[in-house]
């Protein structure tokens, strides 16, 4: 097959990001070309976050031209990857190629110690990020866990086709 | 002295400070901190003597430190997933894994810890006196966690690849 991952930043930094290299790594162990995509090859910073409304426009137009039979959609917690997100549904959607979420995290995960301003930033992006998920959602969903499963669930209103533990190098 | 191993982004969501307040606890108990993060200046103010914070270490460090401890605690208030209990087990660990992971439910399964409410300090430090006082327990725990661990991500990816199949498949 051949398989797009895409995913915000693919840096080694995080366990999303070592999930996805390693999935990559082993899809293409098992003979499959792997492509991947992402919109930064450095760490998020606070300046991308005010960009997002021009990131989803450079991103829909970048994936407009992006190969892959399968793409494989990496959705993890933080929320300035949005656009990347929102611009892969809606692009997969109207190129009607098959995509896979693989959900980490949900992509805006706000806990008690979120400073209050945050949050209210925030509120409109979640809103903004539940509708467009719920809407424009992959076929298939793939959480990390139940937990992550259920937060899913709870936050999009879509359905989760299963749990897969992630992949690790070791 | 027996050693507890925390690995973790020192801020508040992980809760390292629950950690920090079991050990106190408990007699002869070492609890090493691996990782920085913005609550460590406040974390390092309510630690006892018992407790050492060795800030980030390199791979080769942070593979003796999971060797010589003799059980590994997550007591993240909230994580999706987590990799660090993951980690322990491939060294045959026994984990004291909060509830509200995600990787909770791979312990579970692999009958490789304990699971604790991460905000409940005294079931933390009772877990780890349970631990303390049995070896066996504890070799038991770790054995299972390194067992089920191995080629636990191959299995993954190759569920992962039945799924990409099925969904091109379906689509054309």
């Amino acid at each position: 097959m051949k398989i797009t991952i895409i995913h915000g930043q693919f840096v080694e930094i995080g366990g999303a990001e070592r999930c996805m290299l390693s999935i990559a790594e082993g899809l293409k162990k098992r003979g499959h070309e792997v492509l991947i995509e992402t919109e930064f090859a450095e760490p998020y910073s606070k300046k991308h976050f005010l960009l997002t409304p021009l990131r989803f426009l450079r991103l829909v137009k970048k994936l407009k031209t992006c190969n892959g039979e399968v793409w494989l959609l990496s959705v993890h917690g933080a929320f300035i990857s949005c656009p990347i997100i929102w611009a892969t549904l809606l692009v997969s959607r109207l190129r009607k190629i098959p995509t896979v979420a693989y959900v980490h995290e949900e992509a805006i995960r706000l806990h008690q110690f979120t400073p209050k301003i945050l949050k209210l930033i925030c509120l409109p992006i979640i809103a903004l990020d539940s509708f467009i998920f719920k809407i424009l959602h992959p076929s298939v969903i793939i959480a990390n866990s139940r937990l992550t499963a259920q937060n899913v669930e709870n936050r999009y209103h879509v359905k989760v086709s299963k749990v897969i533990w992630p992949c690790f190098r070791f | 002295m027996f050693s507890v191993l925390v690995v973790s982004r020192l801020t508040r969501i992980k809760n390292v400070e629950s950690a920090i307040k079991a050990v106190s606890l408990i007699d002869d108990v070492k609890l090493t901190i691996v990782g920085d993060g913005p609550d460590r200046a406040r974390l390092e103010k309510i630690a006892g003597p018992q407790v050492e914070f060795k800030g980030k270490v390199n791979d080769s460090e942070l593979k003796k430190l999971y060797e010589s401890c003799d059980v590994v605690l997550f007591p993240a208030l909230s994580e999706p997933f987590g990799l660090v209990p993951i980690e322990a087990m491939k060294y045959g660990k026994p984990v004291i894994c909060s509830r509200e992971a995600g990787v909770a439910e791979v312990i579970e399964r692999a009958g490789a810890g304990l699971i604790i409410d991460p905000l409940n300090v005294k079931q933390i430090a009772d877990s780890i006196l349970l631990l303390k006082k049995n070896p066996s327990l504890r070799k038991k725990l770790g054995n299972s966690g390194r067992k089920f661990v191995r080629g636990l991500s191959e299995k993954c990816l190759l569920e992962l690849e039945r799924t990409l199949e099925i969904s091109k498949k379906s689509a054309s």
